[in-house]
């Protein structure tokens, strides 16, 4: 046994340590020297106080009675970290961009900065928070007599904890937290000395609980699997015995709820976050102290029960085992890993609390009280908020006294945790709907969060109280005034479910449902729909782009006045002359802008809340807020602007496609003009020399001395020939200008390609007699229709005939017609042996008045459209004329035609 | 962005599988009188969960983008456009 004097004497000694580091962390953080203070490995050990007293003894106790359900109090905060990215994320980057003070402040500022509501959650939370003081109280005190009692058994309520004890502890605390946690009204109240403090105290319960658990697991228990096999005679049965049953669900739904809602959870988390980045670490780094918390949390359970004589209370497994083995140093160190527990979360709840309580019932009264409000010593109101502060904490520790004094000796350590978990569990609505839901109104939360509360008090506070007997247990057992319908644990008659999972559902039900039902049946105020965009909308704007809606003037000196007694003379002087340097210039022209008052609203409201800086700047600034009307209307004429701007940004993309088709057309309208006057200038070329010897023929002939009659005659003859060639080129002109323009002066109809070919062969027969030329054509009696026109297909034909007799140059010329049928269309194919087509004349050869360059052995050239006119007139027969490689080496023209129906249909 | 985007998914899906693996009915697939190694099957798998989900948000977190520098420090001004 050691003596209670010296553990109380090390207990002293640790928390003078706590005390300098916490002196030190400050003067370092106010250097530059603090970065260490500032890394995400010190915010995560900072958001570990989540790991209390009831961690470090109860989860032992809860694995001894109810085997897993521990785990759940652990996996619950870790999926909220893990999934970080979706929650915490968006929490963390609101309270810095709105400078929020404390859960109150979140909920309260969200919903337009009801005053209301945020004294609603301070009350919730304090009164949620009490027993959990209380818990703590208790835990160092039974810890301490255990470690200085000559007896380990001890069945509970033998052991009458010792009250001085508990006071010294909480004055302790008191004193610790007002010297550290009130030292000025800052900003962004952070508290870099306590933080520092927190997370030496995260290391030595983390270190003390694992030494105990290695000396448990590998000194006396021999490995993890010795201790498994031992689990079903203690008692600890771990598998099937129903324990991930409604219970264990509701559990992981309260301790994920919990490590955002309990305030010093938000405090550590939100508040005390100085970068967001940080989030990124304590992402995997708060769950895996978790993990390390709780790997020897079964074994020692384990082995608590197998070795030590029954009677003994398992939520002190961690000390009763280090010193029935005589190891009472690792037992003295365990003592402190649990003193660190209880005082870590003791100074951060009674700060946030403090917190709460000086900004949102403190402040609001004082700044209503006539004499508070108008003193004139500028210095006033931040000593009212500080003596305010430093009277809440002693107040939130005296109520946790007093509620251990109260409850001395009943109860186990677990049950009070999960109360106070279900009781802060009903912020997670609103806080839900702050950072979701745009719709959800301050009436809405008020209501959900009344009831929900109402519904937590009745159904599981007051059955806390049963022991005390009285009106309590009667209630408890028959429902108030024998309405057993009404009974706490069995509201509406829902019997046979645990308790905590019955309140749990009722309170949850009733906050939500509340929540969701008055926010749809009730309308928001301008200042509350402000608000609910700038949350909702955290990531979408930069701070400071939220003020545009406000519009509100004040006097300067009024501003400068408010801030000073908020702020101090200094920070408000450095405020305004920031302000003025940046924006303004001189100090003469200086105008608050609704920009500035913005501005100067959420300075305050980092030091007494958002309520608290709206109601006191709202004294001074006239005009503070538009009508809800005015915001929807410049809401609605924003949201006109942005369509305009998207229609005329689509109008721009249809004016550039536009301009493009348009910019095609010219170049096609170019190209069109130059053919144009190249065709006229051809024409007349071709007009040109038929007139020309006609002309001058007809001179020849006006004199008719020098002429004989037969030199006459042979002149007629030229000019007529010379008069029918210019017919025939006018006519074929106006031919092919008639069929480019599109006209069709036929109608096609089933023509017999044989017969048209027979008949061209026939009309050329004269022509290729008198060449040599030999056309050969083989004609098939079995060839299918096509659809065309006879007359119209044979100029084709008579014009592809005579082109390759006229141009064929070879020793042996011919010409050889074929055809076939290639699916739904036939193919005519005129083969000669001729010079061929040089490859820089195949693309022109359809182009008017070309001709092949080559092999033209004689005069008798055409006019040049023969090719022009065919291709045109095929094409108006839906075929197609092409020059292809054929067998030979001469060219080879084919004419492509479709079907006619008739034969198409004959198939 | 497209590897955002992705991460971005998995950080939503990975509490959404988190939450469904420690939950009935799939949790009380492990809870059976098996041992591994001399551990319970149920308090291993729990463990093992629990382990995979800090190593899986780990490496998630790697994929995520860092809030820019303007959002994490800068104390919010007020708007210069006027």
């Amino acid at each position: 046994m050691i003596s209670a004097n010296l553990v109380i004497f090390i207990a002293v000694g640790y928390v003078v340590l706590l005390f300098a580091l916490a002196y030190f962390s400050e003067r370092w953080a106010a250097g530059n020297r603090g970065h260490f203070l500032r890394s995400p490995l010190v915010y995560t050990l900072a958001i570990s106080v989540y790991c209390t007293s009831w961690t470090f003894y109860g989860a032992v106790g809860s694995a001894a009675r109810s085997g897993l359900e521990f785990f759940a109090i652990y996996l619950g905060p870790t999926l909220v970290f893990v999934g970080w990215w979706f929650g915490l994320r968006k929490l963390v980057r609101i309270g810095r961009n709105q400078r929020i003070t404390s859960v109150a402040d979140l909920i309260s500022s969200r919903f337009g900065k009801s005053n209301r509501l945020a004294v609603l959650v301070t009350l919730i939370a304090v009164i949620g928070s009490t027993p959990y003081i209380a818990l703590q109280l208790k835990a160092i005190t039974t810890s301490l007599s255990v470690i200085s009692s000559d007896t380990i058994v001890a069945s509970i309520g033998d052991r009458t904890d010792d009250n001085r004890l508990a006071l010294g502890v909480a004055a302790g605390m008191a004193l610790f937290t007002i010297l550290f946690g009130t030292r000025n009204v800052d900003a962004k109240e952070q508290h870099h000395g306590v933080v520092a403090a927190i997370a030496f105290e995260a290391i030595v319960k983390l270190v003390a609980l694992m030494s105990v658990g290695i000396f448990v697991v590998f000194g006396i228990g021999g490995g993890f699997s010795e201790i498994f096999a031992r689990a079903e005679s203690a008692g600890v049965t771990l598998h099937e015995n129903g324990g991930f049953s409604t219970r264990w669900v509701t559990i992981l739904v309260l301790s994920a709820a919990a490590i955002i809602c309990l305030p010093r959870q938000f405090q550590t988390t939100v508040v005390e976050n100085s970068d967001e980045n940080h989030l990124r670490t304590a992402s995997w780094l708060f769950p895996l102290y978790l993990l390390g918390m709780s790997v020897f949390t079964l074994p020692i359970a384990i082995v608590g029960l197998n070795l030590l004589p029954p009677g003994t209370d398992p939520d002190m497994f961690v000390l009763t085992l280090p010193l029935a083995h005589g190891q009472e140093l690792l037992a003295l160190f365990a003592f402190i890993g649990g003193f660190s527990s209880a005082t870590s979360m003791i100074i951060i709840a009674s700060i946030a609390l403090s917190i709460m309580v000086s900004n949102h019932i403190v402040m609001p009264i004082a700044l209503r009280t006539p004499w508070m409000a108008d003193s004139d010593d500028g210095q006033g109101v931040t000593n009212l908020l500080l003596n305010s502060r430093r009277i809440s904490i002693c107040a939130v520790l005296a109520l946790g006294f007093l509620y251990f004094w109260l409850t001395n000796g009943s109860g186990a350590l677990a049950r009070i945790g999960l109360i106070s978990f279900s009781g802060v569990a009903q912020f997670l609505p609103p806080i839900i709907a702050a950072l979701y839901w745009r719709d959800a109104t301050a009436k809405g939360a008020g209501v959900g969060l009344f009831v929900g509360f109402s519904v937590w008090a009745y159904t599981l506070f007051l059955p806390s109280f049963f022991e005390t007997g009285g009106v309590i247990a009667d209630w408890v057992t028959h429902g108030p005034y024998g309405i057993g319908f009404l009974r706490p644990e069995a509201l509406f008659g829902l019997e046979g479910v645990d308790p905590l999972v019955h309140s749990v559902f009722w309170s949850l039900l009733a906050n939500s449902g509340l929540l969701v039902l008055v926010s749809l049946s009730t309308n928001q105020s301008a200042l509350e729909r402000i608000q609910s965009t700038l949350f909702v909308d955290a990531f979408r704007r930069l701070p400071g782009t939220e003020t545009r809606f406000m519009r509100s003037s004040a006097a300067a000196n009024d501003l400068f006045f408010v801030a000073q007694r908020v702020l101090g003379a200094e920070k408000a002087t450095g405020i305004f002359d920031d302000y003025v340097k940046r924006e303004v210039g001189s100090r003469t022209r200086f105008e608050p802008t609704p920009e500035f008052i913005a501005h100067l609203e959420k300075e305050l409201a980092g030091s007494i809340g958002a309520a608290s800086a709206h109601v006191m700047l709202s004294q001074v600034v006239s005009g503070d807020n538009i009508s809800l009307q005015e915001v929807m209307q410049i809401a609605d004429e924003t949201q006109q602007v942005i369509e305009y701007s998207q229609q005329l940004e689509q109008k721009s993309e249809e004016l550039k496609l536009t301009a493009e088709k348009l910019q095609d057309a010219n170049e096609k309208l170019r190209e069109l003009d130059q053919e144009k006057d190249e065709f006229l200038s051809q024409v007349s070329h071709e007009v040109r020399t038929p007139m020309t010897s006609i002309r001058s023929f007809s001179e020849i002939l006006l004199d008719p001395e020098g002429v004989t009659s037969e030199q006459r005659q042979r002149f007629l003859s030229t000019i007529h020939t010379e008069s029918l060639r210019l017919t025939l080129l006018l006519d074929e002109i106006l031919d092919l200008s008639a069929l480019e323009r599109g006209e069709k002066t036929w109608a096609n109809e089933p023509v017999d390609v044989t017969k048209v070919l027979q008949r061209a062969a026939l009309v050329c027969d004269p022509l290729a007699k008198s060449s040599g030329i030999e056309v050969r054509f083989d004609p098939a009696s079995d060839a299918p229709l096509v659809e065309g026109n006879g007359d119209r297909l044979c100029q084709v034909f008579i014009n592809l005939i005579s082109n390759a007799v006229k141009y064929n140059d070879s020793e042996e010329p011919y010409v050889e017609l074929s055809m076939k049928q290639v699916g739904k269309r036939l193919q005519i194919e005129f083969q000669d042996n001729g010079p061929g087509i040089a490859p820089m004349d195949r693309k022109r050869v359809f182009s008017k008045f070309s001709r092949g360059h080559r092999g033209v052995s004689n005069a008798q050239t055409g006019s040049g459209l023969g090719l022009s006119i065919s291709s045109q007139i095929v094409s108006h027969m839906n075929g197609k004329l092409d020059l292809v490689r054929g067998s030979g080496e001469g060219a080879c023209f084919r004419v492509t035609l479709p079907l006619a129906q008739s034969a198409k249909a004959a198939e | 962005m497209a590897g955002r985007k992705r991460s971005e998914g998995f950080a939503f899906f990975l509490p959404v599988l988190g939450a469904m693996l420690i939950m009935p009915p799939i949790v009380m697939l492990f809870d059976v009188d098996v041992s591994l190694f001399g551990i319970p099957l149920i308090v291993g798998y729990l463990f093992f969960v629990w382990l995979f989900l800090v190593l899986a948000s780990y490496i998630l977190t790697q994929g995520l983008p860092r809030a820019s520098a303007e959002v994490r420090n800068a104390e919010p001004k007020p708007d210069r456009k006027q």
